[in-house]
C-alpha cells in the first residue's frame, strides 16, 4: 500500500527538505566565505605593512587606502559602512531578509581594505552581513518563497561568525540573540546545521587550532569573586564609554555637511595612521596582542595603553564610516582592561590570585555582554575559546554586572542606537497581544506643509482646519511638527513671512511606530503638540499615520483592549480634523 | 485566452504537472550548481589558506632572524618585539618562544617572560630547555619550590642520546641553586644521582668533590678529589682542594701530604700554614719520641701562656681570678714537665687540655693568629675541648 499525501503537505515537505539541503550548503559558502575574507585581511595587511613597516607607511597607508574606501562606500556599496551586524538584524526584522547582492560583495571588498590598511576593526561584524548577504542572495536565487529566505539570513550568519571566530555555539547563540532577538527561536535548528557545516570546512582548511591559546585557568580563592566583581563593574563603565564614545563620534561625523561623506573615512585614515605610527599593537584585529594578554604576557602599564588607545581607535574608524565590526575591538578593549585589572589584583590582594591572564580572559567576556549585550552568546563563547568551564563562575558573575551596568548607563544596545542614528528602528520585545497598537488606532496622514510656507499660511490653513499642529516636509518625508500655538505667538509678534521650516529646532522627533503598543502611545502623547506622528521604523522620517487625542481618549476607557473582530485601522477616519 | 478557456480539466492537470516538474528540475539544478560552486570555493580558499600559512610561516622565521640580530646588537626590548610576532605565527616552534623568554629576561620583565613559555609548556610540557628556562625564571623570582620543580622537569625530560653533558650540566646547576638556597641535604641527594654516572674525567671529578665540599659532605669531597689525583696527580688546584677537604675533615696528616705536594708556590696558603703549625707542633702525635712528646708540650704551654698574658694587656689592672688560676696552672705544669723526662700520655693530654683552655681565654680578647689556631684545632682533635 502507498501512503500518498495531500498536495499542500507535499509542497511543505519538499520546501523543508529543499530549506535543510540550502541551510547546509549555506554555512558551507558563509563558512568559505569568512576563512576566504581572514586570509584575504591578513595577507592585505603583510602586502600593505610588510615586516616592518616604516612610520611613512604607517602614517599614509590608512589614509590612502580610505580615500579608495570612501569613494566605494559612497558611491558603489553605501550600505556596506560600519560592522554590518546592525544591518543584518535590519534586513531581518524590517526587510523580510532581502539583502542586494552588492552588499556582501561590497563588505568582502571594503572590509578587507579598510581592516588591512591598519583601522581598528573585526572582522566577525563583517563577516555576518556577508555570510547573510549570501544566504539571502541564494534563498532568492533558488526560488524560495520570501519567508524562507528571511530564515536563510540568521543562518548564513550563524555559519558565518561560526568560521570567523571558530565557536560553532556561540555563533548559533549570537544568530538566536542578537540576530533575530529571541531565544526560543524555531530557526535554532538551522543555525545549528549551518553553523557545523561551516566550522567542519574552516577546521578542514585552517586546522584545529583555537583563536586563543588559553592555559586552564580557574578560581584560586573564593574571595576571587570579589575582584572578578570588580572587574565586572569596570567592564560595564568602560563598554558604556565605548558605546557613548562610538555614538558621539558617529553623531560627529554625520553633523558635517553631506558632500564629506566621500573623504569621512580618509580623515578617520589620516587619524588612525597617527595612532599606529605611536601604538601599532592596536592596528587592524590585533588576535595576537589578546593571545599575549590572556596569557599574562604583557605589563600592566602596556595593557592600559592598549586598553584607551584601542578605545579611541575603533570610535575613530567606526565613526568615520570604514566598514568593519566592534565585536573583535570589544574583546580586545576587553582583554586589556581585564588583564590590567588582574594584574593590579595580583599585586595588591591578600589571598592567592589567578594569573593576569584569567582576569583577560573574564575581561574579553564582561566587555562583549557590556557592549555587545548579549551576555549568554559571551558566556559559550569564553568557554569555547578555553574548553575549560572552572572559569565560568567569574565569567558569569563579572558579565551580569557589567551587563548591568551597561544597560543601566547606555539604555539602547550599541546595534540599536547605531541603526537609531540611521533612522531606522529596531521592534523592541513584542508588545501584549490584548494591546492595540499605534498602527490600528492611527489616521492616515494630513497633508504636509512645506518647509518655504510662510507662518501666516500656515497659521490660517491650521485654524481652518482646526488642526493642534502642522506636519512639515517635502518629498514624502516628514521633517518635524511646529505647534499651532507657537505659530500663532510668532505671527502675533510679526514675523508672518518666516518660512516654518526655520521654525524646527532640529531636536528628537517625539513619534511612535505602528506596533508600539496604546501605552507607549499614551506615555508619549502629552510631549507633542497635540499630534503625535506615526512612523515606519525602515525610515523614521516616512509618515505612515498620525495620532490625535480623540483617537486615544474612548479606547482608554474600554481598557484599550482590542476589538472582536480586528481590523486594524479604522477606515472610516480620514486625515482632516477637527480632533 | 481563447485557447485557455477551451482546455479541458485535462489539460489543466497536465500543465501544472509540467510547471511543477520545471520547477522542480529549475531547484534540483540550482542546487546542484550550488555544490560545485562550494566545491570549487573550498579548493580555491584552501590553496590560498595554504599560501597563506606558508607566508605566516617564513614572516615568523624573518622576524626570529630580526630578533636575533637585534638581541646581539644588545637591543632586547626590539628584539623582544620581533620575538613576540615569531611566536605568533608559529606557536609550537620552541626557539621562538625560548628567544621571547631570553629577551623579555634580559628586559628583567620575568612575569611577561615566564608567561611565554608557560603558554610554550602547555603544548610542549617535557620539553628540557623550557622547563629549564621556567626553572631560571622561578629561581630568579626566588620561588624555590617552582625552580626545583621544573629543573626536575628538565632533568627528567626525554633526552636525547648524546646530550648527556648538557644534562649534567643542569643538574649542576640545580645544585649549585639548592647550595645558595642553604639547601644542603637535597644538594647532597642531587651530587650523588650525578656522581652515580659521571664519566671518568678529572674535570667532573672536581665538579662533583667541589660541591661536596660546599655542601658540608667533606668526606665525599675528599673521595672525588681523590679519584681526580689520580688522574692528574700534580695539578696544583686539586691537591690544594684536596687538602683542605682533608683539613675539614681533620685528617692534618693527609692534608699536609696535599700541601707538601703542590709546588712551592703554592705551600704558602693559610690552611697549609695551619697544617704545617698542627703537624709540627702535636705532642700526641703517633711516632714520636717521649722527649719530643714533652718538648712541643713545653712549647705549646708557654706559647698560650704568653698569648694569654698579652691578650690580657691592655685590660692590666682587673685580672680575672679565672685568667690567674689558669696562669697558676700552667706554671705548675711547666715545672711539672721540666721535673719529669718522660711524662706518661695522661699527663701530655692535661696538658694539652690546659694550652686549649689558655688559647680559648686568650681568644676571647685577641684575634687568632695562625699558630692559636694550629694549636685550638689540634687540641680540639684530641679531644681537649670536651674534656
Amino acid at each position: 500500500m502507498t501512503l500518498t499525501l495531500p498536495r499542500t503537505q507535499q509542497l511543505r515537505l519538499r520546501e523543508n527538505q529543499l530549506f535543510l539541503v540550502l541551510t547546509i550548503l549555506v554555512g558551507v559558502l558563509a563558512g568559505l566565505a569568512a576563512v576566504l575574507f581572514t586570509v584575504a585581511i591578513d595577507q592585505t595587511g603583510d602586502r600593505l605593512f610588510g615586516l616592518a613597516p616604516s612610520q611613512a607607511r604607517l602614517w599614509l597607508i590608512p589614509p590612502a587606502i580610505s580615500i579608495v574606501t570612501g569613494v566605494l562606500l559612497a558611491k558603489v556599496f553605501p550600505e556596506v559602512r560600519g560592522s554590518g551586524v546592525p544591518q543584518t538584524k535590519a534586513s531581518y526584522h524590517l526587510s523580510k531578509g532581502q539583502i542586494p547582492a552588492r552588499v556582501p560583495l561590497g563588505k568582502f571588498i571594503t572590509g578587507i581594505l579598510c581592516i588591512g590598511s591598519g583601522h581598528s576593526m573585526g572582522r566577525e561584524g563583517p563577516s555576518v552581513q556577508i555570510g547573510a548577504g549570501l544566504a539571502s542572495v541564494i534563498g532568492r536565487w533558488v526560488g524560495l518563497p520570501v519567508a524562507r529566505v528571511r530564515d536563510l539570513v540568521p543562518v548564513g550568519a550563524a555559519g558565518a561568525l561560526a568560521a570567523a571566530f571558530n565557536t560553532p555555539v556561540a555563533a548559533v547563540l549570537f544568530a538566536l540573540e542578537e540576530i533575530i532577538g529571541d531565544m526560543n527561536a524555531a530557526l535554532l535548528g538551522s543555525t545549528v546545521v549551518a553553523s557545523v557545516a561551516s566550522v567542519v570546512v574552516e577546521r578542514s582548511i585552517l586546522g584545529n587550532e583555537p583563536l586563543f591559546h588559553v592555559p586552564a585557568y580557574e578560581l584560586v580563592h573564593p574571595a576571587e569573586l570579589g575582584a572578578y566583581a570588580v572587574l565586572g563593574v569596570a567592564g560595564g563603565l568602560v563598554s558604556v564609554a565605548f558605546c557613548k564614545g562610538l555614538l558621539a563620534g558617529r553623531a560627529l561625523f554625520r553633523r558635517l555637511p553631506a558632500s564629506t561623506t566621500i573623504w569621512q573615512p580618509a580623515i578617520g585614515g589620516i587619524v588612525i595612521g597617527a595612532i599606529i605610527a605611536r601604538v601599532p599593537q592596536v592596528m587592524g584585529v590585533g588576535y595576537q596582542y589578546i593571545d599575549q594578554a590572556l596569557n599574562g604576557g604583557l605589563l600592566l602599564q602596556t595593557m592600559v595603553v592598549l586598553c584607551f588607545v584601542k578605545l579611541a581607535a575603533t570610535v575613530v574608524s567606526y565613526s568615520s564610516g570604514n566598514a568593519g565590526g566592534i565585536f573583535a575591538p570589544s574583546l580586545y578593549i576587553g582583554a586589556m582592561a581585564g588583564g590590567a585589572v588582574g594584574a593590579i589584583v595580583h599585586a595588591v590582594a591578600p589571598f592567592p590570585t589567578a594569573n593576569a591572564g584569567a582576569y583577560a580572559l573574564v575581561g574579553m567576556g564582561a566587555l562583549f555582554a557590556g557592549i555587545i549585550r548579549a551576555p549568554m552568546t559571551s558566556v559559550f563563547m569564553i568557554f569555547e575559546i578555553t574548553q575549560d568551564y572552572q572559569i565560568l563562575v567569574p565569567l558569569m558573575v563579572a558579565n551580569m554586572l557589567s551587563f548591568t551596568i551597561s544597560r543601566r548607563l547606555q539604555a539602547a544596545p550599541v546595534y540599536h542606537a547605531l541603526l537609531h542614528q540611521d533612522g531606522v528602528h529596531l521592534p523592541a520585545a513584542p508588545s501584549p497581544p490584548t494591546m492595540r497598537t499605534a498602527g490600528e488606532i492611527m489616521r492616515s496622514v494630513p497633508t504636509f506643509l512645506h518647509p518655504d510656507v510662510s507662518a501666516d499660511t500656515a497659521l490660517q490653513t491650521l485654524l481652518a482646519q482646526n488642526a493642534p499642529a502642522a506636519l512639515i516636509g517635502s518629498d514624502g518625508r516628514w521633517l518635524g511638527t511646529v505647534d499651532r500655538d507657537d505659530l500663532a505667538s510668532r505671527v502675533a509678534a510679526g514675523e508672518t513671512a518666516i518660512p516654518i521650516g526655520s521654525l524646527l529646532d532640529g531636536e528628537e522627533l517625539v513619534h511612535v511606530h505602528p506596533d508600539h503598543p496604546l501605552d507607549v502611545v499614551i506615555d508619549r502623547f502629552p510631549q507633542t503638540a497635540g499630534l503625535l506622528p506615526v512612523v515606519s521604523r525602515a525610515d523614521a522620517r516616512r509618515l505612515v499615520g498620525v495620532i490625535a487625542l480623540a483617537d486615544i481618549l474612548p479606547r482608554t476607557g474600554d481598557t484599550a483592549r482590542r476589538p472582536s473582530t480586528e481590523t486594524g485601522q479604522d477606515p472610516s477616519r480620514g486625515g482632516r480634523f477637527p480632533i | 485566452v481563447a485557447s485557455h478557456d477551451q482546455q479541458t480539466p485535462t489539460d489543466s492537470v497536465a500543465e501544472a504537472s509540467d510547471i511543477r516538474a520545471r520547477l522542480v528540475h529549475q531547484e534540483t539544478v540550482r542546487l546542484i550548481q550550488l555544490g560545485i560552486l562550494a566545491v570549487a570555493a573550498f579548493f580555491v580558499t584552501r590553496a590560498l589558506a595554504v599560501t597563506d600559512r606558508e607566508m605566516t610561516r617564513q614572516s615568523g622565521i624573518e622576524w626570529y632572524d630580526r630578533g636575533t640580530r637585534l638581541l646581539t646588537a644588545g637591543d632586547a626590548k626590539g628584539a623582544a618585539d620581533a620575538f613576540r610576532r615569531a611566536v605568533v605565527t608559529n606557536r609550537r616552534d620552541p626557539r621562538y618562544a625560548l628567544a621571547l623568554a631570553d629577551a623579555l629576561v634580559r628586559q628583567h620583565e620575568l612575569e611577561p617572560a615566564r608567561a611565554a613559555l608557560l603558554a610554550l609548556r602547555r603544548t610542549m610540557p617535557e620539553h628540557p630547555e623550557i622547563n629549564l628556562q621556567l626553572a631560571r625564571l622561578a629561581a630568579a623570582r626566588d620561588n624555590v619550590g617552582e625552580a626545583i620543580s621544573y629543573y626536575h622537569n628538565a632533568l627528567y625530560a626525554p633526552w636525547r642520546p648524546g646530550d648527556e653533558s648538557r644534562r649534567r650540566q643542569i643538574r649542576l646547576e640545580l645544585i649549585d641553586f639548592l647550595l645558595d638556597q642553604h639547601q644542603a641535604n637535597a644538594a647532597i641527594s642531587e651530587l650523588v644521582a650525578l656522581g652515580a654516572d659521571a664519566p671518568d674525567d678529572p674535570r667532573v671529578h672536581i665538579e662533583l668533590a667541589r660541591r661536596f665540599a660546599r655542601a658540608g659532605d667533606n668526606r665525599s669531597a675528599l673521595a672525588w678529589f681523590q679519584r681526580a689525583l689520580r688522574r692528574t696527580p700534580q695539578d696544583t688546584a686539586t691537591l690544594m682542594a684536596a687538602g683542605e677537604a682533608a683539613f675539614a675533615l681533620g685528617d692534618y696528616r693527609l692534608a699536609h701530604q696535599y700541601f707538601r705536594g703542590m709546588p712551592k708556590e703554592g705551600v704558602g696558603t693559610a690552611t697549609g700554614r695551619v697544617v704545617d703549625l698542627i703537624i709540627t707542633n702535636d705532642p700526641l702525635a703517633v711516632r714520636l719520641g717521649a722527649s719530643e712528646r714533652r718538648r712541643r708540650l713545653v712549647a705549646d704551654i708557654a706559647y698560650a701562656e704568653r698569648r694569654l698574658d698579652e691578650c690580657r694587656a691592655p685590660t692590666a689592672g682587673s685580672l680575672d681570678s679565672a685568667a690567674e688560676d689558669l696562669t697558676r696552672r700552667a706554671h705548675l705544669a711547666e715545672k711539672q714537665l721540666q721535673s719529669r723526662r718522660s711524662p706518661d700520655m695522661d699527663t701530655i693530654e692535661a696538658g694539652v687540655a690546659l694550652m686549649y683552655d689558655l688559647l680559648a681565654a686568650a681568644r676571647r680578647s685577641c684575634a687568632e693568629t695562625p699558630h692559636d689556631r694550629a694549636l685550638i684545632l689540634l687540641a680540639q682533635h684530641h679531644g681537649a675541648d670536651k674534656r
